[in-house]
């Protein structure tokens, strides 16, 4: 514009390459006027080309509406039309056009209104542009915004997203359930009021992982002993992680946490750990009280054992100086011995037992079970000859026990099996057989027998089925379940009255003790 | 919260009788502001939003209530018995003179007459009914709405709640004028263009007036005889407006013929 035209105070000389109305013909969108009942009065060629009618055909008789889809018309009638009338300038409404042979044409329209005179409303002005292109792209923004949040409504995790400066743009409805939000309340609200963080233990509140995220540009990892208090008041153990939102310029420009509710998971966690612990607790107390006891049981026998000795000493004294004076006293006298012996070999088998019960070691290695029997029967070559006993045995495996644990095994087995036999010399058999991860041991004999009653006592502490006859404290039995319990076997006898006994003991192929 | 946030109402005029306007789909009780300005001078005038609409409280918009037309005639009758304790004159444009029609029927002791402006009671075709469109119209009508509010975003809805204490109808709230939610807005949509309620018309009580347009693409001539056939007590008045809003395009017409009807005695 020049000095000139400006004080000549005319419009500026603009050059106008055709007449208005091959400019309005011409122009690259499509051009349309309306009367205020909606008929079509005007419109330029690029518009009639575009919906493949001649310029005559659009102004017989037809409304704006009739060249729309029936959605688009439906939205002009309860939307567009109205916003004219009310605003008198509406822009960017995206309407479908309807061609002549059919097809549709995706458009976006401008309108205005001719202010209104003396009270009659005026003509209605349209631009229209083709929107093709523009349109398929907005219905594929919607498809992946449906699908985005499909996804993330359906997965069973909580997903909350935030802006750049932790406030809430989107929940999901695992994410509404665990807070208590809403998203709609929760919407635009700071993470840290929507979901508070504090630690389990002492509900203290802690920073909210996104934050933090955001801070620092990092993922956060999972946070142990995290609690999320919700908006109505839940305490809810959870896991949770969170990770600043990046644009593809690296730029922070939200965050996400992702969370579940694990409070299910941390109550039997917790009860199993007060399981232990009380498990644990009574396994103590337990070991405390048998050491109570095997020191109460070592120290008693000790002191029985000085003042038992004395009175067998003297008691010999006394048979040694005076025998030959006590006349029918003397008997007595060999009784009273005979019984401060058999309450000596008491003393001393409550000894072995109190101190194998103290004896807590463990055997790792493997033995050979071959060589413990044959040392069992070695130590028993007496009462074998005197009794005319046979021992035989199978070809035995390695085993892991302490050897000398076994031998004690062996020789009760095959002593007891001595001690009470039957009418015929004694024949004892040691076996073995596979069972389940487990040797099952054998030892069977044609001795006595045994009641059926009293199959499962003989193997308590200084239980006898016999009287004073029979040699032995009853101990022996108790210290072979022991050993075998301990190492992870069961003892047990199968036996009949007259018909002999079969003792069974399994022992682990592989040490339980690990 | 209380009916009159939940809803903003407003309440207008001094007359002895009351008119409660009820807009229809798409749109606020903004649209009635010419024929409320004038009608004010006789009458007290009541003008409201849907819940999901306008200045309503979006909060309280629930989908299973609002599923149905009943949600609305259920708020209906609890705004008349708020704002009135005589029999009122309930005008309803489009879906809202399906929405009075079954409020009235529910409790026709509170209201005087009905007005339905553009009332249709069904607008699927179905057999010899022509109601106007088909299933599929309307998923092209949800499309459109869809390609229409890509640029509508909650953001908008605190520009559209402040301003509390604003002087009535101001003009700079015609920025927000038709301004709805997008998802209530589709889900109104559907409720409205898929309602029938043609089994209702026969027990209406309450004597109507229908304002037909002549060329209304939403609700031809042909249903507002149809509609004048079953509503007992109905009078038909044809209108030379043309569209779906003659209180919009048409004011001086549109306030003629309501004053008109209530002058009758």
């Amino acid at each position: 514009m020049s000095e000139n035209t400006r004080q000549n105070g005319q419009a500026p000389a603009v050059p106008l390459y055709g007449t208005a109305e091959e400019l309005c013909d011409l122009a690259a969108f499509g051009l349309l006027v309306t009367g205020p009942d909606g008929h079509v009065l005007q419109a330029n060629r690029t518009l009639s080309q575009w919906l493949g009618y001649n310029p005559q055909e659009l102004l017989a008789g037809k409304r704006f509406t009739d060249l729309l889809t029936v959605g688009g018309k439906i939205f002009f009638e309860t939307h567009f039309r109205l916003l004219l009338r009310v605003q008198s300038s509406v822009e960017e409404i995206a309407l479908d056009f309807v061609r002549k042979d059919g097809s549709v044409l995706p458009a976006l329209i401008n309108g205005r209104q001719q202010p209104a005179a003396d009270g009659q409303p005026g003509l209605h002005f349209f631009a229209i542009f083709n929107a093709t292109e523009r349109r398929k792209y907005e219905r594929e923004l919607l498809a992946t915004r449906d699908l985005l949040r499909i996804t993330l409504s359906s997965i069973g995790d909580a997903v909350v997203s935030t802006d750049a400066d932790g406030r809430v743009t989107f929940m999901n409805p695992e994410a509404e359930k665990l807070s208590g939000w809403y998203e709609d309340d929760a919407r635009g609200k700071a993470i840290d009021e929507v979901t508070v963080m504090v630690r389990e233990d002492t509900t203290i509140r802690i920073e909210n992982p996104v934050l933090h995220a955001l801070r620092t540009g990092e993922v956060v990892g999972l946070a142990n002993h995290t609690s999320l208090l919700s908006k109505d008041g839940r305490c809810i153990a959870i896991d949770d992680s969170a990770a600043p939102i990046r644009d593809d310029r690296g730029v922070v420009v939200g965050g996400v946490l992702i969370f579940r509710d694990i409070s299910k998971q941390r109550a039997t966690q917790k009860k199993l750990t007060e399981a232990q612990a009380l498990a644990q607790a009574m396994i103590d107390e337990l070991k405390r009280s048998n050491e109570d006891l095997s020191q109460f049981a070592a120290v008693a026998s000790h002191d029985l054992r000085s003042p038992l000795n004395n009175v067998m000493q003297f008691a010999q004294l006394i048979d040694l100086r005076y025998g030959d004076r006590l006349g029918d006293g003397r008997d007595l006298m060999n009784h009273l011995i005979a019984a401060a012996r058999r309450m000596s070999a008491l003393i001393e088998d409550l000894l072995r037992y109190a101190k194998f019960t103290s004896d807590i070691s463990v055997a790792t290695e493997l033995t050979d079970a071959n060589r413990q029997v044959d040392t069992a029967i070695e130590v028993l070559e007496a009462s074998i000859c005197g009794s005319h006993a046979t021992v035989t045995h199978d070809a035995l495996p390695m085993v892991t026990l302490d050897p000398t644990h076994l031998v004690q095994i062996f020789q009760n087995l095959i002593g007891n099996a001595i001690h009470y036999r039957g009418p015929e010399a004694p024949r004892i058999h040691i076996g073995v057989a596979d069972e389940e991860g487990m040797y099952r041991f054998s030892c069977a004999d044609n001795g006595v027998g045994i009641d059926a009653g009293y199959q499962a006592q003989i193997f308590e502490p200084f239980k006898r089925l016999h009287g004073p006859d029979r040699p032995g404290s009853g101990i022996g039995l108790a210290i072979c379940k022991r050993i075998v319990e301990r190492a992870g076997g069961r003892i047990w006898v199968e036996s009949r009255v007259n018909e002999g006994s079969t003792f069974f003991f399994t022992l682990p192929k592989v040490s339980s003790a690990g | 919260m209380s009916i009159f946030k939940r809803h903003n109402i407003n309440i207008i005029g001094t007359g002895s009788k009351t008119i409660v306007f009820a807009h229809g789909y798409g749109c606020d009780q903004m649209m009635w502001r010419t024929v409320a300005s004038d009608l004010q001078r006789d009458y007290r005038i009541v003008l409201f939003d849907y819940v999901g609409a306008g200045r309503s409280d979006l909060a309280s918009y629930s989908r299973q209530k609002y599923g149905t037309l009943d949600g609305y005639a259920d708020d209906v009758l609890a705004i008349i018995e708020a704002v009135a304790t005589e029999p009122v004159v309930f005008a309803g444009h489009s879906v809202s003179s399906m929405i009075g029609l079954l409020a009235a029927i529910r409790k026709p002791e509170l209201f005087d007459r009905l007005i339905m402006i553009g009332p249709s009671p069904c607008y699927i075709n179905d057999g010899d009914y022509v109601g106007g469109f088909s299933q599929s119209d309307i998923d092209a009508l949800l499309e459109t709405l869809d390609a229409n509010h890509l640029g509508w975003s909650r953001a908008m809805a605190p520009v559209i709640m402040k301003n509390e204490d604003r002087p009535e109808l101001a003009s700079e709230l015609a920025d927000s004028f038709c301004r709805t939610d997008p998802e209530i807005a589709k889900h109104f949509a559907r409720v409205t263009f898929l309602s029938d309620n043609r089994a209702d018309l026969p027990s209406l009580k309450v004597p109507s007036l229908l304002l037909q347009c002549a060329d209304d693409s939403i609700a031809p001539v042909s249903v507002g005889e149809y509609l004048h056939n079953r509503l007992p007590k109905s009078s038909l008045v044809k209108l030379d407006a043309v569209g779906h809003c003659p209180h919009l395009s048409a004011p001086d017409e549109t306030i003629r013929s309501i004053r008109q009807y209530l002058e009758r005695p």
